[in-house]
This record gives C-alpha cells, structure tokens and sequence, in this order.
C-alpha cells in the first residue's frame, strides 16, 4: 500500500510536465475503467435494499414508544414528551456532543 | 499575538447491523467498543465534574469519592492511551481525538480513529450472532433526512471577542466546503432536485449562530465549554465540516481554519466579506459542483466561493509573512493556493486529492459506464461505501491502494497513533497515565485525571492547560515515577 501511495506535495514541475488534457482524459478513463470492475467486486450486493435499510436516527430527537399515545389523553402524552425532552436535554449537557 | 491552536476532531460514525432481526443501534456501539478497550482502560470512568478553573496543572486537590460522576447515561465511554475518547454519543460510536498541536498530526490522529473503528468491528463481529454484520460509516448522512456529526475543536484566546470570530468566519466556513466537502448524491432537508452536491452536511444547516447541534444546526456554534482555564481560553466548537477520507481534506479543513482563526485572535482581518444570506449560501454553494456559484456579501458585492477563499489566502499569507510561521503552516498554505487554482479550472482534476471531486469522478465514472440515472441506488451505495472505514470494502481505501487518491501522512505514523498520544499536548499525560498506570486511574477527562493510590483519599491532578503535560513537561517524571505514589509526590514536588 506505502509503495503505491503518492506523498509529498503537489510540485508545480509536476503540473507543467503534464500531458494534454485530451491524453489525460483518454488515460483517465482507461484506470478508471480497470478500477470500475474492481470497485464491483467489493460492492454490497442489492443496492437498492442496502441503502434503504441504512437509517440513523441517532442524532435526531427519539420519542420512546412508551410516551406514545397508547389510551392515555392527549395531554398525558404531551406533557410526558415535556419530561422526557426536558430529562434528554440534561443528559445531553452532561455529555459533550 | 494568536496563541497556539491547538485542535482535535469528534466523529460520530454511522452505525450499521445487517442480517439481525432487530437493530438497536445504542446497544451495538457500546458493543463495538466494549470489543474493542482493553479490560485494563475500560473500567476507568470519563470524569463529567466541572472543575474550577486551576492555573497550574501540576496542582493537587483532594477529591472526594462522590466527584467520581459515574456515566449516569450507563453507556459506555472509555479513554484509549492514544488520549482520546471513544464512547456512546446518542445512537453513534464516537470517537474524539486527542488535542493536537497541528493539522498535519490532527490528520493523523483522525485517521487512527478509523482505524480503531475498523478493529472494534473486527473484535465485535467475533461476539455478535452468526450472520450478523457490523458496518461502520464515517459520513454524516443517511440520505434520509438524518444527519451525525464531525466536530472540530480549537483553542481561542478568551480575550478574542465572539462577535469577531463570527464575523470572520462565517464567510470562511460557508465558503471552504469547496475544499473540505465530502460529497453526497441527492439533498435532505427539503432540498429537492439536486443531484449531486458538495458537503454531506449544508442542507442541515438552518441557522446562523447558535447552541443546537441536532436540530436547528448553526453555521457557528456558541458552545462555551472550554475543557480547560476558561478565563484564558475557549474551545471553538465548529459543527459545520464534514467527515473526510482524503487526509488532504482534513489537513486543509483543519489549517485553513487555524491560520484564519489566527489572523482574527491578531486582528488581522481588517476586510469585510460578512454575507448577505450565510444559510442560502452555504447551501447554494454545496448544490454546485461547478464552484461557478455566487454569493452576495453585505457590501453588494458577489463572489464564488473559491473567490472569498482567494481572499482569506490573500490575508493568511501576508500573514505568514509578516508572523512567525512554522512548517505545517507553510505547508497548509502552499496547498490551499494550489487547490484553489484547479478549483477554479476544474474541480474535477482534483479527484486524486479531495474527497467530494474523488467521489463525484468515481460516479460520473459509472454514470457513463453503465447509463445511471442521478437516483439510481448503485450511486447511493457507492456514496455509503466510500465511507465504510474497513481497508478491505471502503471505496476511499479502493482509491487509495490503486493509487487513485493521494496519502499525505505515512501508515506507520497512522499506526502509531493508534496506541500512542500525540507529544505535544496534554494528551500525552493523559495517554502515558492511561498506558502506565490505568490500574489506579479511577477517573479521567479532558481536564483531569483521578488517581486511587489505594491508601489515600482519591487524589485529582488537574490538566487544565492543553498546551502542558507535554512530553518535554513530563517525560523524565514519567520516568522516574515507577509506581502512582511516587508520580503524585513528584508532581506535587
């Protein structure tokens, strides 16, 4: 991997020492090519599954099911996701994010 | 005269189980790090107690047993001998780096995070039911409207008024996406119809400045929790970047923004690019792939983003000329003048070095390859997948072992870092404590660390300045302490 990766800084006799960009692009879209087929072989399989199924909800404000209607009154819940926001709120500002 | 940024990145990463019936992602990332953190780290608690601001970190004070917060949340949370943290934040694995001195090591140590992320799923998968897969992201989208963060954190003088800072970066962070963006397929947040844009995080960016983090997100964040003396210092706690693969990404993102921030602390900056409209801009800006976008500014003017950049290039390096400067920073200017050229000829020819032009290349690549529309979700996976921190299915790690993406720090540095804190800063106390005597570390944070000699009451030492406990500090007491007792009788010595 070490050998393969390119350090130091961008030179600018590197840039001047440059092909034309019609050999460039024509060069470019051979590796590109090759790296296409390897890329497959290491993609997840069933794309469109595999990105439904990815969903964080971590950073967004959960409601547990327990504060969820389920036959209480309306204002029970509302007052019970009050508490709940207020308690996650402070357990927010012990825990810098 | 600007004081020494000392910097540090927290990454929440996206969380992933496949093939289970059910997925919590909590249980699983306290999983993951509980595979991963020795026995031998993980019974030493994160301390939450505020502390007074103490001037010598070399000072004692008694502590009592109950300033030992246990985690009240349960979750797990431990501290790695590299000095960072590695924890539960919200429904994430996240991991906060040690402070560090410099961009070109902060690249560093961001990177040993990955790595430490890709070893805990290795270690996990070995506990987890047959048939189930971790998967580890270090993005900040699900591309469902969900956004997870990575923060920067950087040392400021107290004394630089806040109004300043805001004024002069604002413009300076909507515009540096251009550089720093990790590119992402489609928009969130009600930004339909685009196709591919910049950062992964603009659409979720509604407010100016402000406190919130999750929701409501500001371009510039007042959280004023120093982590340190906070009469001389604050933590800028900048939520606007995005998570980077390509180190030439974070190692701009992190010294264009120490060197701008610099110039404020010296009041340098004596031009105005304030913007008319910060939130449409920011994202106006990310919507274009072309960097042909504009922005108005307060004064009627309009610019690109690469054009502002210009500026604040302009301003660093007069600068550097007329300051003391230092290699990295040379460095960091050097190549955000040469990345700002092709920029502005053509972002793509910057592939090989930037995280959104490599992605956006990868997939205009398949585009013309195999006819796919914009909303095909094969360029949604790959999206995902360049974020996937395992070498063997990352797509960034793809590019890079074909040769594809330029590395600019060396693997055997990375490797290092991963057990190992960085020299120059706090962190190496913290780090070399957690190495040597983790038995009788009780309790540690950012700040402090509290050590149970076992005959004595629990004793805190205090590291209330990040730029002490350095290994010039420390190193030789380190050594000629074998055991805590006498490191806490030489300390207090």
């Amino acid at each position: 991997m070490a050998d393969q990766t390119r350090k130091g800084k961008p030179r600018k006799d590197e840039e001047t020492a440059e092909p034309t960009k019609a050999e460039t692009t024509e060069k470019k879209d051979e590796e590109l090519d090759d790296l296409l087929d390897e890329i497959d072989e290491v993609l997840e399989v069933n794309s469109e599954d595999f990105v439904r199924a990815y969903i964080q909800k971590g950073g967004e404000l959960m409601i547990p099911s327990s504060l969820m209607m389920q036959g209480r009154p309306m204002w029970m819940s509302v007052v019970l996701m009050v508490v709940g926001y207020t308690i996650w709120r402070r357990q927010r500002s012990h825990a810098p994010h | 005269m600007a004081i020494p940024k000392i910097c540090g990145i927290e990454t929440e990463y996206g969380i992933s189980v496949r093939g289970a019936s059910e997925f919590n992602p909590i249980l699983t990332s306290s999983l993951l790090i509980n595979a991963y953190a020795k026995p031998a780290f993980k019974r030493v608690k994160w301390d939450y107690e505020e502390e007074n601001p103490m001037r010598d970190a070399r000072g004692f004070e008694r502590a009592q047993a109950d300033l030992i917060a246990e985690d009240d949340s349960g979750l797990v949370n431990v501290i790695l001998p590299n000095g960072s943290r590695y924890y539960v934040d919200h429904a994430h694995p996240e991991y906060s780096s040690p402070e560090c001195s410099n961009a070109r090591d902060l690249v560093i140590w961001d990177k040993a995070g990955e790595r430490i992320l890709a070893d805990s799923i290795r270690a996990a998968q070995a506990i987890v039911s047959e048939g189930e897969k971790v998967f580890i992201y270090k993005n900040n989208s699900d591309g469902k409207g969900n956004s997870y963060g990575t923060h920067e954190n950087y040392l400021v003088d107290r004394q630089t008024p806040f109004p300043s800072l805001v004024q002069h970066l604002m413009p300076f962070f909507v515009s540096r996406q251009v550089f720093t963006g990790a590119g992402k397929v489609g928009g969130e947040n009600g930004n339909d119809g685009v196709e591919f844009q910049i950062s992964q995080r603009a659409d979720f960016f509604e407010v100016e400045v402000g406190l919130e983090t999750t929701f409501k997100r500001p371009i510039i964040n007042t959280r004023d929790e120093p982590h340190a003396d906070a009469e001389r210092y604050r933590r800028l706690h900048v939520i606007v970047g995005d998570a980077n693969m390509a180190e030439l990404s974070t190692f701009l993102k992190v010294g264009t923004t120490a060197v701008v921030l610099r110039m404020i602390e010296d009041d340098f900056i004596t031009d105005d690019f304030s913007l008319a409209e910060p939130v449409r801009s920011i994202r106006r800006i990310s919507h274009d792939p072309s960097c042909k976008a504009t922005m108005e500014l307060d004064d009627g003017r309009t610019m690109t983003a690469v054009e502002l950049q210009w500026e604040y290039l302009r301003l660093a390096k007069k600068y550097a000329q007329d300051n003391e400067t230092d290699p990295v920073t040379d460095d960091v200017l050097e190549r955000w003048e040469w990345v700002l050229g092709r920029l502005e000829e053509d972002p793509l020819s910057l592939s090989a070095h930037l995280d959104w032009p490599a992605k956006l290349s990868l997939m205009e690549a398949y585009r013309s390859r195999d006819g796919l529309s914009w909303d095909n979700s094969k360029l949604k996976l790959i999206d995902l997948q360049y974020h996937d921190v395992r070498p063997e299915k990352g797509l960034y790690w793809k590019l890079v072992n074909s040769g594809k993406i330029e590395t600019i720090v060396d693997p055997a540095e990375i490797a290092f870092a991963v057990d190992h804190p960085p020299e120059d800063t706090r962190a190496y106390f913290r780090g070399e404590c957690l190495r040597r005597f983790s038995p009788e570390i009780v309790a540690a944070s950012w700040d402090a660390l509290i050590f149970d000699t076992g005959d004595e009451p629990l004793r805190k030492v205090p590291t209330m300045d990040p730029l002490r406990g350095t290994k010039v500090h420390v190193q030789s007491l380190l050594d000629a302490s074998p055991d805590v007792q006498t490191l806490l009788a030489n300390l207090s010595g």
